[in-house]
């Protein structure tokens, strides 16, 4: 296993990247992870774990994709790196693995 | 109305929102976050209105203060700086150690003589504004002699209350408070009893104007009832021992009856700074119930002032019209006599320092003193600025090669004036803290020297430390702001290649201002050379009496009033022929006021007991043998003896002073005059007596008469040999235990006691003497500074002057003339300046001393020789170094 442990807002974040593919950025991202887990959170935590992430080097970002809801400003998309997939995938195999393992619920 | 998507366009975040984010934002991530908070925003305000989507923006961007979103900005990063500055500023004061020294010593002692003199003043400003109704609380006062506007008396008529509080709609509430006339009630419990000075008769309306603490008792209920007393903390202390006094009773001695008083109320102490003090309180009228009906009627009537008034003014009235109305009560109620009497009010907050009437609870201040210590603190402050000034940027020739480096590696001009400032702010700041020292440990001893009350409690803790911080910040301003100019301007080129001198033309500027300070020294050095003068002439004058052999008992009689009752006639005169069998006694006397502290005015007709013409003149209660105790000198005439069969009551000694006023001339022995309102005492002038200063030397010689009278009186004095002094006054005490056996002897002597008048100014000398020595210190600190800062500055010069054959003298006397010049512009500057503002207090003095040449040219030579002792140590040094040593440096 990846020995870059991250928390599980970070894998929430990796995975709604993957989810948004093409169109991620990090209001875009907050909206979904609210409505996914009902939960909310602040634009500043969102921004804070995704520059993070990039730090890690399990994201990386370019920008574009003005739009007038934004006043014209550019926003900053995201997409996986391969150890960000990586990361990812690692979390799901130990998961399902202890998930198999679970008799009853 | 174009469409929806413009409107949503416009619609941008909240101005505050992102004015916040910019100002804290890194410029990367700006664009990124601006655009989502917009988005968001937009969507927000359709789902949930705009206020609310405002308020989320705001909300968001406050959390998006986090480490790694907030710009590295300039301001931040220079704190690496200002460490660099703390350290190069440890290095200067650790490296220049005797310039540090000067610095920092000077700086700390100004400070230290700023705080004290602040702490006196803002004591003495404090004065009464704790009442809570400051600013509507009114003395009555009047003035009773139009010919002297700047005397009057600080009581007034009992029937003036009643008229206030009737006719004047303004006065919300009156109260009267007196004291039995000069007496002192002796107050007992068991075996512990004292003389209180501080017992008066008041009105209940008292707490309502004024304000006192009660600890326990009622207000409401105290001062109502007969023979029931309201005692503070330190009474019941003395007399009981606990605060548990609630019922008990004090037995109180007035006027030879005692009368049984029951403590109902328990007041704190009354804080030191008010102009009343008290200790124990009884209801106003019990002191009828103390004397006989005929003087009660006296004391009632409009002819006489013994109630110290206040009124407390209701919110709406005006203070000037209620004084201008006052005048009614006077055409309706004062007798015809009296007529010239005006009344005036004084605020309560003024009367500590602006208030110096006849019968003041205590000797006030005066708003003068405060003026004048209040500028010396400025003026020592000044020139414990101006040292620093003058050392730092004298110092700058060391400084300037690091100014050039820090330039060459990129030092703006604004850093190094910050840099700059905050070492100043540093040096200023372990000045205070070392002037906080000082006054801690030397201010008992500035209690002491100068009688002067320092308490800081009044302050409290915060508004000192907030003083001390905006004096940390103004000392470091003033004394910085111009080294930092001057340094940080230096060009680095220059001062690298060591062409920076010439770039310094501040050197005119650092003799002007050590020529300031030296005037600064000047002012204060003629000052007290003109006090001390002033202070030494009043000690040594001639007074045209005895005063040196004189033991005055003070019995307490009374003086003006009718009341008969202590040490009567009979008792003084088995006293007077009992103590003159005392072989070292000379002569008794007895007199109404001390003599040398003024006398009372009262009525005098001139022109016999037919004549209706009189005048108010000074007069004085005495008795036989007054003439011969105090040694006065007859023009005319005789004492008052009991050799003459025809000397009892009511004969006459006058002055030359009344003669010539009076014109007595024609017939001055044996003149029938009376005294007293209604021509009550006829008598005749039995002797003239040359001037003496019966009161004090402030005031001219006025015309006195001197009444002879069988009258108890206040003062008895004794003139005795002071060869077996204690003996003496034992046999005295012996005596006089035997005569009146409830009151203690109370003696004391005439020349100490007539110091006593002079004590302010001589507390004021004294004070003055102090700071004034600091003051020439700290100039001495900063002349020092300079001479090594030019002692530095022209080794070369000075070695090669000497090379070309200049001998040590020539050296040191062409150093030394420098000063000298300097110094003597300072007094020329200085002289008059001070000469203007002593004249000023020297004719608040009749009998005063003019500052002459003589003193114009010590102040000079003083200046002088203080300088040439200060400097000449830097200057032979400067001389006597070798030549080789400076030149062969490189």
């Amino acid at each position: 296993m990846n020995n870059d442990p991250i928390g599980v807002l970070d894998e929430l974040v990796l995975l709604t990247v993957c989810v948004l593919d093409s169109d991620s950025y990090a209001y875009k991202i907050k909206k979904e992870i609210v409505q996914e887990t009902s939960r909310s959170f602040s634009l500043a935590s969102i921004h804070t774990i995704l520059y993070r992430l990039e730090n890690r080097g399990m994201l990386s970002s370019r920008m574009g994709g003005q739009t007038q809801q934004r006043g014209g400003r550019s926003k900053r998309l995201f997409s996986l790196t391969s150890k960000g997939i990586s990361t990812i995938k690692d979390i799901q195999l130990a998961r399902q693995a202890l998930w198999n393992r679970i008799q009853t619920i | 109305m174009e469409s929806d998507e413009n409107v949503k366009e416009e619609a941008a975040i909240p101005k505050l929102a992102s004015a916040l984010l910019e100002w804290f934002c890194a410029p990367h991530w700006l664009t990124e976050i601006e655009g989502d908070l917009q988005e968001q925003y937009n969507e927000n305000i359709e789902e949930k209105g705009i206020l609310k989507a405002k308020i989320i923006c705001l909300w968001e961007v406050i959390r998006f203060l986090r480490p790694h979103i907030i710009k590295k900005n300039k301001r931040l990063k220079s704190t690496g700086m200002f460490k660099n500055y703390f350290r190069v500023t440890f290095n200067n004061i650790l490296n220049n150690k005797v310039n540090s020294t000067i610095n920092i010593l000077g700086l700390s002692i100004g400070i230290a003589l700023c705080m004290v003199i602040m702490l006196y003043v803002s004591n003495e400003l404090s004065y009464d504004q704790f009442h809570s109704n400051t600013g509507k609380i009114y003395r009555i006062a009047l003035q009773n002699d139009p010919g002297n506007p700047t005397k009057g008396l600080a009581r007034a008529s009992y029937g003036m209350s009643e008229v206030l509080k009737d006719e004047f709609p303004a006065v919300e509430t009156v109260a009267r408070m007196t004291k039995l006339f000069n007496q002192e009630a002796v107050v007992q419990n068991g075996d512990k009893h004292f003389k209180e000075e501080r017992l008066y008769f008041a009105e209940p309306s008292i707490f309502e104007v004024l304000d006192f603490t009660f600890i326990e008792g009622n207000p409401s209920t105290a001062l109502v009832d007969p023979n029931t007393i309201v005692i503070t903390e330190r009474s019941a202390l003395k007399y009981f021992g606990s605060l548990d006094v609630i019922g008990k009773t004090l037995n109180v001695n007035l006027n030879n009856m005692n009368v049984n008083y029951e403590v109902i109320g328990l007041l704190s102490d009354p804080p030191e700074n008010t102009h009343f003090k008290y200790d124990l309180l009884v209801p106003l009228d019990d002191i009828f119930a103390l004397i006989n009906p005929r003087v009660v009627r006296s004391i009632k009537s409009w002819y006489t002032y013994n109630f110290w008034t206040y009124v407390k003014l209701n919110e709406t009235s005006d203070a000037v019209q209620f004084e201008k109305d006052l005048t009614t009560i006077v055409d309706n109620y004062f007798p015809p006599t009296r007529k010239d009497i005006k009344i005036f009010i004084q605020p309560v907050e003024d009367i500590h320092l602006h208030s110096h009437l006849d019968r003041e609870f205590e000797a006030n201040n005066d708003i003068f003193y405060i003026r004048v210590l209040t500028s010396i603190a400025i003026l020592v402050l000044v020139i414990a600025c101006i040292n620093f000034m003058n050392l730092t940027t004298a110092r700058s020739i060391k400084r300037a090669k690091e100014v050039g480096i820090r330039k060459t590696l990129g030092a703006k001009r604004g850093q190094l004036i910050v840099q700059f400032l905050t070492e100043s702010f540093i040096v200023t700041f372990v000045s205070i803290l070392l002037a906080l020292l000082f006054v801690a440990a030397f201010v008992g001893t500035i209690d002491q020297l100068a009688f002067i009350n320092l308490e800081v409690s009044h302050l409290g803790i915060g508004s000192i430390i907030l003083g001390l911080l905006f004096l940390n910040f103004a000392i470091g301003l003033l004394a910085g702001l111009y080294p930092a100019f001057i340094l940080s301007a230096l060009q680095s080129v220059k001062t690298l290649k060591g062409s920076f001198s010439k770039s310094l033309g501040s050197k005119n500027l650092r003799s002007g201002l050590v020529m300031v300070q030296m005037s600064v020294t000047v002012i204060l050095l003629f000052g007290i050379l003109t006090i001390s003068n002033q202070l030494d002439f009043m000690r040594t004058k001639k007074l045209g009496f005895e005063k040196e052999q004189i033991v005055l008992l003070d019995v307490a009689g009374t003086s003006l009033s009718e009341i008969r009752q202590n040490f009567k006639e009979e008792q003084y005169q088995k006293f007077k022929s009992r103590v003159l069998q005392i072989p070292e006694v000379k002569n008794v006397t007895k007199q109404s006021r001390m003599v040398g502290a003024g006398a009372s005015l009262r009525s005098i007709f001139f022109n016999g007991i037919s004549d209706n013409e009189k005048e108010a003149v000074q007069f004085l209660y005495v008795g036989h043998d007054f003439a011969s105790t105090y040694d006065l000198t007859f023009v005319e005439g005789r004492d008052f003896s009991t050799e003459y069969s025809t000397d009892t009551v009511f004969m006459y000694i006058v002055n030359e002073a009344a003669v010539t006023a009076y014109e007595l001339e024609d017939q001055t022995i044996g003149r029938r005059i009376a005294s007293g309102d209604n021509v009550t005492f006829p008598g005749q002038i039995v002797g003239v007596v040359k001037d003496f200063h019966f009161a004090p030397l402030h005031e001219q010689i006025e015309p006195l008469v001197v009444g002879l009278s069988n009258f108890p009186m206040q003062f008895v004095s004794l003139k005795i040999d002071t060869e077996q002094l204690q003996e003496t006054l034992a046999q005295i005490n012996a005596i006089y235990k035997e005569i009146e056996p409830n009151r203690p002897m109370d003696y004391s002597f005439l020349d100490k006691r007539l110091d006593d008048i002079y004590q302010f100014e001589a507390t004021l000398e004294k004070v003055i003497v102090y700071f004034t020595g600091l003051a020439i210190f700290i100039s001495c600190l900063g002349l020092f500074g300079m001479a090594l800062y030019m002692a530095e500055q022209k080794t070369k010069e000075i070695a090669i002057r000497k090379v070309l054959g200049a001998s040590v003298n020539n050296v040191v006397v062409s150093f030394n003339v420098h000063f000298v010049k300097l110094v003597l512009i300072a007094n020329l500057i200085a002289l008059p300046i001070g000469y203007y503002l002593l004249n000023d207090w020297l004719n608040g003095f009749a009998y005063r001393t003019s500052p002459d040449i003589g003193m114009f040219a010590l102040v000079c030579l003083i200046t002088i020789i203080i300088t040439l002792f200060t400097v000449s140590y830097q200057s032979l040094r400067a001389g006597l170094s070798n030549p080789v040593d400076s030149l062969s440096c490189e």
